[in-house]
């Protein structure tokens, strides 16, 4: 399989030349038969490529069902890499200045709001995030994840240890960026000040190019915790469950919904993990009969086994919000008519079944608009999910939105 | 060759090089770039309204473009691997943000942006400047090692640190109240003020690269020791085209901020500098148009692949797949492509280059000098040892000013050892070495040649990279005036002020090697086998200008020469050295009818 | 800026936490600096791998992990896909292999086209070598969100400090520690008993004159090229999986090694070896320490600085005349 990759990639180095020579440049198509309507999602292909892949699929089928009101919906999708700060600049001023594109849908590039969430306001166009990483995802006005983000699952993450019973958990998470940091440790106070229950021990190590945090893990260790909370992406999580093995702990690890995928509990270094895991999934667990559509739209994309389950939900349900939204809409659909329906509080439609709560974008200045999780646990070496829910929303667990940075005064 | 030929040849010889057309044209790359420049832009600009590629592309071309003239100056022009060109752009990008935010210099209006550029870019230098001066002793490959590690340093730090208006979610404002959204309306603006800083610093660029610290880079590229014996310090000429490159790397940061109004660390990390670095290396960007070159690749094959909806990282495949090639015939696209339109000319001039030489002949005669008496360079008991082999010892040697002393012996005796020792660039060695009074032992190479001791080298140590005139100005220091170099050119026979080196072979470089030294009047000029790529009716001429040289110049000869008709035409003393000691030493006739002499050194090879 | 802002959050957190800064500086230094040495193992097989490439063959390898982590994708990729699903020791030959070959690929062209040039020309290449290896490993392997899986896990042995901490010897350290002296141990013995190793050093110091006498050089130069691509695939098959694999961070440990290998100066293997441990001790002690913890790379840079002045105080000149 991976061999005729490498023969497509050689074969498309020679193509690209090629179109490059001829001047072409080639533009997707819709099914559908009127004017498309046209959304770009700014995607690390390589990295994130779930959530975009699979919102493009949702907009296939509805566009083979007849579409908007006769019109198709046609997602473009432009690489990002994680780290191409000139990329992803480049791909919001396109979109921005192309004026037919109405919004942002199913974007997944990790810091891509922080760097564009600004362009977005001044261009008065909205951005449905496909897998929202920075706290610029969630506090500005023009952008609505369909992922819960890193500080409220994060948060659920740490209530459920205190929940199962820790009295000295330890927190490490690597930050990138310095709204992150400000955010992580806005995290920490909230969960005290919520339960009383103080930390053993704060990590939050920078992310840079060697993504090794192995020390604070094992800083975090001396301090006699009774539970792991850990922040981040599979593979930085998957090296940090390693590092608590490598000290001959096991004690419960408490993981971001990011690291819900088969894949995770599969890892060998999860799976010869003798603690238990635990996660507070942000949609439907993938056992649940809410998720028979989705799962029926991702076959149809060419996944590859490495990619996560999570961000696959979260790219399905961003095109399906966008719909939702322009079904909302008054007249006809620009970027104008496409934000005023988004921000409208009013007449959103019940909760698809994949989330905990109602999504709404509305008017709010932040949005944290997926807001509940579903428990779910790997028991020690079963290398797999088992979910154990129920749905835990936001009230229940007191929190309130952290703003990207600190209030002004 | 009769004198009278000789003399007509001379003049023939002056027309030749006057047909040549090497006239100096210091506005050419100036016109070139700029034209380049302009002409690219209006293509961007005319781009950017009728098409989606947009003004912040043609801003990030600029930007790049200076961030690769930058790079060009120490990769391309100075020749060491410099991996860290995006951390001097953070450095830059940083210091404008920060006093952006605080205002620092608010009553200078529009202008205040690039008065904070400006101190980026002095920032950004003060960086180089601080991690230079260690990291430059370190050589070619170990550069390459610390300045990669450097940029994997200060990116942890930018990222720890966070730029200024990222923690409080603040923009700042772009120059001259430009306006600050991504749509082309405001981007057009960013764009033509990032043209106008390219131009300024294309144009600087252009200047220092034809300046002394210009040649100085060039020469250190092709040969250290060839610097430190023409009087510059190596350290220095190294540390000036780190600075230089990376002030050019503060001011791309700058513009960055100019067109994204706040800084990420993203942007600045080791693999960008790594991509930067291969991108210079393919385009060939010490070449102001090529450097121009290169940021319009980094921008459209990103833009190709965008409409193609094909990832990024193709672009970086294509750049590996370049660079290796680049990196492995040591050529770049920018030569390849001058290479190619100056052929034929080219070829024309060498032709007659060539012709000029071969005509080269005798001047008036004058008898071999014997100088003032007065002890020049004194030299007692020198030891030089390598390991277990001695390769001098107890050398006791005596230059007389105003005489050409002759250093003979068979291979391997010493001789050039002799001359690494007494010009500093074997400082371990012992004995004492003294010029005019002068105790030498202590000095660096670069301070013996100005304090009036130059040398010439065996293997050839003049760059291809310049012209006759550039390099003779390098290594006369400003010791000589234009008509002087002029003069002293033409009396060795060397090509014209303007002739490009590239053009002359490997012999005639010798000659040109030899006649600046003389031009920059060293109290002694030490030459290591100067006549070799000279035919015999050369060294003949070439024996008669040396003979002149003491009286006409006032510089006095040490002279290492194999052909021992050349010595015997113009040494008054020589002095053999056999196995690492002083076999001989005296008057020519005693010297070279010393039976010892005879037996231990001519026996072998030639006879008398 | 704001107090309760950005790191160090450490001060700002102290109504959180049950104990003062001062403790916890303490606590985890002999732990984490001993945890470190692992990553600095690392470090020392691939400072041990630079020093003697670039005594063998007159080149620093900047894409020596990056010819590493793409044979270790080919194989974990071919591991962990539905259809196939190899065995970890056939994964681990597939890796060896694609590595070896990668890398005997990259001294082809080296040794071809550049005999004779000085080693930094010859080192650049390998800058664009590993800017190719990068993009095409992203291109081809995509999204990945899986590390390495190491062929040994879990701990050797364990024992306690003063102060009460448990200190851990992972098998992975020991395996690391145990393939740089098999590394050292065998090549030294290699060119100095071994008529193939009088050859390498031969061509090492002079190629023309080694060619004269009828050595071929390229075959040498490329031979020693496969090995070490196929040892570093090997050291990565060993790594604990305490290391994320993301292509770019990955490839850039390269930074890590070369500062092993600065300090032999890239002429001694067995300096290279104390370097790398050295290094990762320091980092771990490093990281123990909240106040400078960011800043670890820094010490670690600083200091192979200072101590590369110190050790090339001497030399000055670029070539012999």
């Amino acid at each position: 399989m991976r061999i005729s990759k490498k023969a497509i990639a050689v074969v498309g180095i020679a193509a690209l030349a090629a179109v490059a020579l001829t001047g072409c440049a080639g533009g997707g198509g819709g099914a559908a038969t009127g004017t498309p309507i046209l959304v770009n999602s700014i995607t690390d292909t390589k990295g994130f490529p779930e959530a975009a892949a699979v919102a493009a699929e949702v907009f296939k089928e509805y566009n083979a069902a007849g579409g908007f009101n006769g019109h198709p919906i046609v997602l473009k999708t432009i690489d990002a890499p994680t780290g191409d700060v000139n990329a992803a600049k480049n791909g919001a001023a396109d979109s921005i200045n192309s004026k037919d594109v109405v919004a942002m849908v199913g974007s997944s590039t990790f810091g891509e709001c922080a760097i564009n969430h600004q362009s977005y306001e001044q261009a008065g166009m909205v951005a449905f995030q496909g897998v929202g990483v920075d706290t610029f995802c969630f506090t500005t006005p023009n952008m609505a994840s369909a992922n819960n983000g890193p500080l409220f699952d994060i948060y659920a993450t740490a209530w459920n240890a205190i929940k199962d019973g820790s009295v000295a958990p330890c927190f490490v998470a690597n930050s990138g960026d310095p709204s992150t940091s400000y955010g992580y440790t806005q995290v920490v106070k909230l969960i005290t000040e919520r339960t009383g229950v103080k930390w053993a021990d704060v990590e939050i190590p920078q992310q840079t190019a060697a993504n090794d945090y192995s020390g604070a893990v094992i800083a975090a260790l001396g301090h006699k915790c009774d539970a792991l909370v850990f922040g981040g992406v599979h593979p930085v999580v998957a090296a940090m469950i390693a590092v608590v093995a490598s000290q001959g702990s096991k004690l419960p690890v408490y993981v971001q919904t990011s690291c819900y995928d088969p894949g995770f509990p599969a890892d060998p270094a999860v799976k010869a993990y003798a603690g238990k895991v635990s996660v507070p999934a942000e949609f439907a667990p993938s056992d649940d009969a809410s998720n028979a559509d989705f799962n029926k739209v991702v076959k149809k994309v060419a996944a590859a086994p490495t990619w996560s389950y999570s961000f696959e939900q979260a790219g399905y349900l961003a095109a399906k919000d966008f719909i939702m939204t322009l079904e909302k809409v008054k007249g006809d659909v620009t970027r104008e008519s496409v934000a005023a329906a988004a921000k409208d509080d009013a007449t959103w439609p019940d909760k698809n079944p994949m989330r905990g709560n109602p999504w709404v974008f509305g008017s709010g200045n932040e949005h944290q608009a997926n807001s509940s999780t579903y428990l779910a646990e790997i028991a020690p070496g079963s290398g797999v999910w088992t979910s154990k829910g129920p749905w835990l929303q936001a009230a229940d667990m007191q929190w309130t939105n952290i703003p990207a940075v600190p209030p002004a005064g | 060759m009769s004198l009278a030929k000789q003399s007509a040849n001379e003049g023939s010889a002056k027309q030749v090089f006057a047909k040549q057309g090497f006239v100096h044209r210091p506005w050419a790359p100036l016109v070139l770039g700029a034209g380049i420049i302009v002409g690219g832009t209006i293509i961007g600009l005319i781009l950017g309204s009728v098409t989606d590629f947009g003004f912040t592309r043609m801003s990030l071309i600029l930007i790049t473009t200076v961030l690769l003239l930058g790079l060009g100056v120490v990769t391309g022009t100075a020749g060491m691997i410099a991996l860290c060109q995006l951390s001097f752009a953070a450095a830059g990008a940083y210091i404008v943000e920060w006093m952006s935010l605080h205002h620092v210099a608010s009553f200078l209006g529009g202008f205040a942006f690039v008065f904070y550029m400006i101190c980026g870019a002095a920032f950004a230098m003060i960086m180089g400047i601080i991690v230079g001066l260690p990291a430059l002793r370190l050589r070619g490959v170990n550069l390459a090692v610390v300045t990669l590690s450097l940029s994997f340093v200060f990116d942890v730090t930018i990222v720890t640190l966070g730029f200024p208006g990222t923690k409080t979610n603040e923009f700042i404002d772009r120059p001259f109240g430009i306006g600050g959204s991504p749509e082309d309306k405001d981007t057009v603006w960013v764009a033509l003020f990032a043209l106008i800083v390219t131009a300024i610093i294309a144009i600087a660029v252009v200047y220092l690269q034809r300046s002394r610290w210009g040649s100085a880079w060039k020469m250190v590229a092709f040969s250290e020791r060839g610097t430190a014996s023409s009087g510059t310090n190596v350290r220095f000429a190294k540390l000036t085209a780190f600075a230089v490159s990376a002030g050019a790397g503060g001011i791309a940061g700058g513009l960055f901020e100019a067109l994204y109004r706040q800084g990420n660390p993203t942007l600045f990390g080791p693999y960008s500098s790594l991509v930067l670095y291969v991108l210079s290396a393919i385009v060939g960007s010490y070449l102001v148009d090529m450097a121009f070159f290169g940021g319009v690749l980094s921008v459209v094959i990103p833009f190709i692949l965008t409409r193609l909806s094909w990832p990024m990282f193709i672009g970086d495949m294509l750049f590996g797949v370049l660079g290796i090639q680049a990196l492995t015939t040591g050529s770049n696209l920018g030569e390849d492509i001058r290479r190619g339109i100056r052929r034929r000319s080219r070829e024309a001039k060498l032709a007659a280059v060539s012709e000029v030489l071969h005509d080269t002949g005798a001047v008036a005669s004058v008898p071999i000098p014997k100088g003032t008496g007065r002890p020049l360079l004194v030299v007692k008991d020198l030891g030089v040892q390598f390991g277990a082999v001695k390769a001098n010892s107890n050398v006791d040697i005596v230059v007389t000013e105003g005489t050409i002393l002759g250093l003979i012996g068979p291979n391997g005796a010493g001789k050039s050892t002799f001359i690494d020792a007494v010009s500093g660039f074997l400082p371990h060695h012992t004995g004492v070495v003294e010029l005019d009074g002068v105790a030498l032992d202590n000095k660096t190479p670069s301070n013996i040649a100005r304090l009036g001791l130059r040398r010439t080298y065996q293997q050839d140590r003049v760059p291809s990279t310049v012209t006759v005139g550039a390099y003779a100005k390098f290594v006369t220091r400003g010791k000589a005036t234009r008509a002087e170099i002029d003069e002293v050119l033409d009396f060795f026979g060397c090509p014209t002020y303007y002739t490009p080196l590239s053009l002359v072979d490997v012999g005639t470089r010798r000659l040109i090697e030899v006649a600046t030294g003389v031009a920059a009047k060293p109290k002694l000029l030490m030459l290591d086998e100067p006549a070799a790529g000279l035919d015999h009716e050369q060294h003949i001429a070439f024996g008669e200008r040396l003979r002149q040289v003491p009286t006409k110049y006032g510089v006095t000869l040490l002279l290492i020469e194999h052909d021992l008709d050349l010595v015997r035409s113009v040494c008054s003393e020589i002095t053999v050295l056999n196995f690492g000691e002083v076999l001989a030493s005296g008057a020519q006739d005693a010297v070279l009818n010393n039976p010892e002499v005879l037996k231990a050194y001519m026996g072998e090879t030639e006879m008398l | 800026m704001r107090e309760d802002f950005g790191p160090p959050a450490h001060d700002s957190l102290s109504r959180y936490f049950p104990y003062t800064l001062q403790e916890r500086t303490e606590k985890m230094i002999i732990v984490n600096g001993f945890a470190g040495l692992t990553q600095g193992a690392f470090f020392a097989i691939i400072g041990i791998l630079l020093t003697l490439m670039s005594q063998l063959t007159r080149v620093v390898n900047f894409s020596q992990l990056a010819v590493g982590m793409f044979g270790g994708f080919v194989g974990m990729t071919l591991m962990m896909n539905p259809d196939i699903q190899l065995n970890i020791w056939l994964a681990l030959v597939v890796s060896i292999v694609i590595s070896a070959a990668l890398s005997g690929i990259i001294g082809w062209i080296i040794a071809t086209w550049l005999p004779s040039a000085p080693i930094s020309n010859r080192s650049a290449v390998t800058v664009a070598a590993l800017l190719l290896i990068v993009s095409t490993a992203s291109v081809l392997f995509g999204a990945n969100h899986s590390n390495f899986t190491p062929i040994v896990s879990g701990n050797v042995t364990q024992f306690t400090i003063p102060g009460g901490q448990i200190v851990f010897v992972s098998q992975s350290l020991v395996a690391l520690l145990a393939l740089a002296f098999v590394i050292l141990i065998a090549s030294s013995i290699l060119l100095k008993r071994t008529m193939f190793g009088v050859r390498l050093r031969a061509i090492s110091d002079r190629q023309s004159a080694a060619e004269l006498i009828g050595v071929n050089v390229k075959v040498l130069n490329v031979g020693v090229w496969v090995i070490s691509g196929a040892l570093i695939s090997l050291a990565i098959g060993f790594v604990p999986a305490t290391i994320s694999n993301d292509y770019i961070s990955f490839s850039l440990l390269i930074i890590g090694g070369s500062a092993a290998a600065l300090v032999g100066a890239f002429k001694n293997p067995w300096l290279a070896l104390v370097g790398g441990l050295l290094i990762g001790a320091l980092q771990g002690v490093c990281s123990a320490i909240p106040q400078i913890a960011p800043y670890r790379d820094w010490v670690v840079f600083i200091l192979i600085l200072v101590f590369l002045l110190w050790n090339q105080r001497k030399e000055v000149w670029d070539v012999a005349r």
